[in-house]
């Protein structure tokens, strides 16, 4: 199977955030080395352009707490790349989306925990509501395309109308309602956070209702979670196929959990050309297109949508990554997911939280 | 369905592109991208917030022949991008 080529690169600039958010998509325990430097993710920036890559995701950890973004995002927009900060928006100034924005940022991306300041502070494990709300006004004021992205879980998916009168009050273009995924800091958490079907069921009513009413001024998307949902997602468009992650060390990857899979190896930017990376690298070929795939995927008529689900949910649930994704319905390793889904029919309120921290060698 | 006399204009978030791989026309904005075929390409060239919907179907009529699929098709293009909020200049 010939690699495609990647429209986006994620680029995470760091795994260093101020905030503690108990499903943050880091990776929970890998061996990370030091952090790139200013004129390697320049490099990185460029390889990318030439690979085919369109857009960038300047993504973290907290992206702001890098003193050269600024550069990075003139590089990035030397090189025609639609560029997008995704951050929490919490040690942003006014003075520095400015600045941002005449180096050439095309859009910011803020992350909103909750409309309830308390709530967000339980989940976040910061103090964070007030200084993201400035935020969002700060990018309105610069006519910066925003986007507001919320996690869902037990505790804000009844939020979900609250959270829509949020994003359009604060000018915003786009609002992601993104269940969360279950891997990394939210698989940690996953007894605490995990919803019930019917609170799934009346946000996913609820946001259905807004798309409707708000189409042409904000786009509202709701992503369907996994575990409800039958069928697994298409992770990441496929492994290696229209995505590329670059690491805070330089680790090039399919997805952002992906170093997290053992017995896989990937290679650094530091050694070889990004575009050399994707096409040739043991890791990226591993599990693109279909000839890894076992029963029940490789006579599957959905194959070719969600390409096996997601490889870090197979690793993690079950110990074989090349194993279909336990979320579907299909595989013969279901219960194991659907044991998860039961259990949260009947938990707790408020079990106790474990807070994000950097990643500690296995 | 977008009005005629709508004079429809790119959103300043979109930015149109070549795609250096395939040597077509990409629409990129947050997030998200969306190849163009030839007709998307040449409908947008047509949006300046000057001309109105109905300007752009006569000047694609010119081109390549008048037809009630063309006047839907253009029109359908066009909803589909407001719909993403990718216009200006709907309010006629």
């Amino acid at each position: 199977m010939s690699a495609e080529r990647p429209y986006t690169l994620v680029a995470e600039l760091t795994y260093t955030c101020p905030l503690r958010c108990v499903y943050c998509s880091n990776p929970v325990r890998a061996a990370v080395g030091a952090e790139l430097d200013t004129e390697s993710w320049r490099r990185v920036l460029r390889e990318a352009a030439a690979l085919g890559v369109v857009s960038v995701n300047l993504s973290g950890g907290e992206p702001l707490l890098r003193d050269d973004l600024e550069q990075l995002v003139a590089e990035a927009r030397a090189a025609e790349l639609y560029t997008t900060l995704i951050t929490s928006g919490v040690p942003l100034t006014r003075e520095r989306l400015a600045a941002l924005r005449a180096y050439g940022l095309d859009a910011l991306q803020l992350s909103f925990q909750d409309e309830r300041a308390g709530e967000a502070r339980r989940v976040a494990g910061a103090e964070v509501l007030e200084q993201k709300l400035r935020a969002a006004e700060w990018a309105r004021a610069l006519e910066l395309p925003l986007t507001v992205n919320v996690v869902l879980h037990r505790g804000n998916l009844e939020r979900v109308p609250a959270i829509v009168a949020l994003a359009e009050r604060l000018g915003a273009e786009r609002l992601e309602l993104a269940n969360t995924t279950w891997l990394g800091w939210a698989l940690e958490n996953r007894a605490a956070l995990l919803p019930t079907r019917a609170a799934i069921d009346a946000a996913r009513v609820q946001a259905r209702a807004a798309a409707e009413r708000l189409r042409g001024r904000l786009e509202v998307l709701f992503v369907l979670p996994d575990y409800h949902t039958d069928y697994p997602r298409p992770c990441m468009g496929g492994w290696g196929r229209t995505i590329v992650v670059v690491a805070p060390d330089g680790l090039a990857l399919p997805c952002q959990q992906a170093r997290t899979i053992r017995g896989l190896e990937f290679e650094n930017v530091r050694a070889r050309p990004l575009g050399e990376i994707w096409r040739d690298s043991p890791g990226f070929r591993a599990f693109r297109g279909e000839a890894w795939m076992q029963e029940p995927c490789r006579s599957c008529k959905r194959r070719a949508h969600d390409f096996g689900g997601c490889r870090c949910q197979a690793f993690h649930l079950l110990g074989d990554p090349a194993a279909t994704d336990p979320a579907c319905r299909l595989s013969p390793r279901h219960a194991v997911v659907a044991a998860a889904r039961e259990r949260a029919e009947s938990a707790a309120a408020d079990a106790a939280l474990v807070y994000r921290r950097a990643p500690t060698p296995e | 369905m977008i009005a005629l006399a709508a004079r429809p204009v790119l959103a300043p978030k979109a930015r149109l592109r070549r795609d250096p791989v395939t040597g077509g026309k990409l629409l990129v904005y947050p997030e998200r991208g969306l190849a163009l075929n030839d007709t998307g390409a040449e409908i947008l060239d047509l949006c300046d917030g000057e001309r109105c919907v109905r300007e752009i179907i006569e000047v694609l009529a010119a081109r390549h022949g008048a037809s009630d699929a063309l006047a839907a098709d253009v029109r359908g293009f066009l909803q589909e991008l407001a719909d993403r909020n990718l216009l200006r200049g709907l309010e006629p």
